[in-house]
């Protein structure tokens, strides 16, 4: 099988001296890679398995490249498993902090080569403390768009300072609760069905991971996220208008449609509600 | 043509939902960010006064001091 694009867009930038290594989430069985609490097995061709192995016990990248070698792994190859590893949330990273700044030049010097990386994959088992902390690590870069912004237009006089600083701080709190509702609506759902979901975050994506549910199950776990946090985001437009805050209502609205767009069938939820309801059609068909 | 160390792993097993807002959240600031940026180069650093989406001439109105 050829190498897959997809799965090398998602290799994380790597700098020699990372200290990188396989969840507890994952184990090696044989020639393949199990995702235990997904019920998931990967297989693996054999080379791989070594990288897997040293990845098992903690390893740095500098050590997984010479490996590489030794086992006739292509710079290629070696991207697509690392990449695959990252979408999965199957690559843990630890980069020394004087390596950090390190890393953001290296980072800029490729971004201006038209090379771009995808940033390191956060798993955890979903309780409601990792999905706020996702919920918050997902939305940092929004909220610093909204600061900049806010401050930009503060300085140029567009408004009173008060009311931007209100209408972003609403704005941000309400799109940050909204989020964590919707995530963890989607978890107690799954969880219903005695399922250990998981929260994956990379970058500015923020999902939850589980087992197979039944088509229905699945249909209304995708249904409810969405509904809930769009639910969430109305009732705050509403009070807002009902204290005569016609900003705030509209920022509500809009937070509210914006969860509603994620039931759009090419992404996300949507994508996964209208799979569950062909499923749930074939097997009525069968 | 290399091949991969990855033997199709049941990538259709996941059932991922993804929370798509937050793209689109980000989307909205930047336009928000470019309606600023606008204001600042007609109006001039500190000129604009107030801006707005005039629904009716469907067009983004700003008004200078």
């Amino acid at each position: 099988m050829s190498l897959d694009e997809r799965r090398m867009r998602h290799c994380p930038l790597m700098l020699e001296s990372d200290v990188i290594w396989l969840p507890k989430d994952f184990a090696i069985s044989g020639v393949a890679l199990q995702d235990i609490p997904l019920g998931v097995t990967h297989r693996m061709r054999p080379s791989a398995v070594a990288l897997l192995f040293a990845l098992h016990d903690k390893t740095t990248y500098r050590t997984l490249l010479r490996l590489a070698r030794v086992q006739k792994i292509s710079d290629s190859q070696l991207h697509e498993l690392v990449g695959f590893l990252n979408m999965i949330g199957a690559l843990e990273r630890q980069r020394m902090s004087a390596d950090s700044l390190r890393a953001v030049g290296v980072r800029m010097h490729h971004m201006l080569l038209g090379v771009w990386y995808t940033p390191i994959a956060w798993r955890r088992p979903a309780t409601p403390l990792t999905t706020a902390l996702g919920v918050l690590r997902a939305i940092s870069i929004v909220v610093g768009a909204v600061c900049a912004v806010a401050a930009v237009a503060a300085f140029a006089g567009l408004a009173p300072i008060a009311q931007i600083a209100g209408i972003s701080l609403f704005c941000i709190t309400l799109f940050a609760g909204s989020l964590f509702v919707h995530e963890m609506v989607h978890v107690r759902v799954a969880r219903r069905r005695y399922i250990r979901p998981r929260i994956l975050q990379i970058g500015l994506r923020l999902g939850v991971i589980h087992r197979k549910l039944t088509p229905r199950r699945e249909a209304l776990s995708s249904i409810c996220g969405p509904f809930a946090g769009s639910m969430v985001s109305a009732a705050a437009g509403i009070i807002a208008l009902s204290v005569h805050a016609p900003l705030y209502g509209l920022a509500g609205a809009l937070i509210a449609l914006m969860h509603c767009l994620s039931l759009t069938p090419w992404y996300g939820d949507g994508a996964s509600f209208y799979k569950a309801l062909r499923e749930r059609k074939s097997l009525c068909n069968k | 043509m290399q091949s991969s160390l990855i033997q199709t792993g049941p990538l259709s097993e996941y059932s991922a939902k993804e929370a798509g807002p937050i793209i689109i959240a980000l989307a909205f600031v930047i336009a928000m960010g470019g309606m600023v940026a606008a204001a600042i180069i007609v109006c001039g650093w500190r000129g604009a006064k107030s801006m707005g989406i005039n629904w009716v001439h469907k067009k983004i109105e700003i008004v200078c001091r």
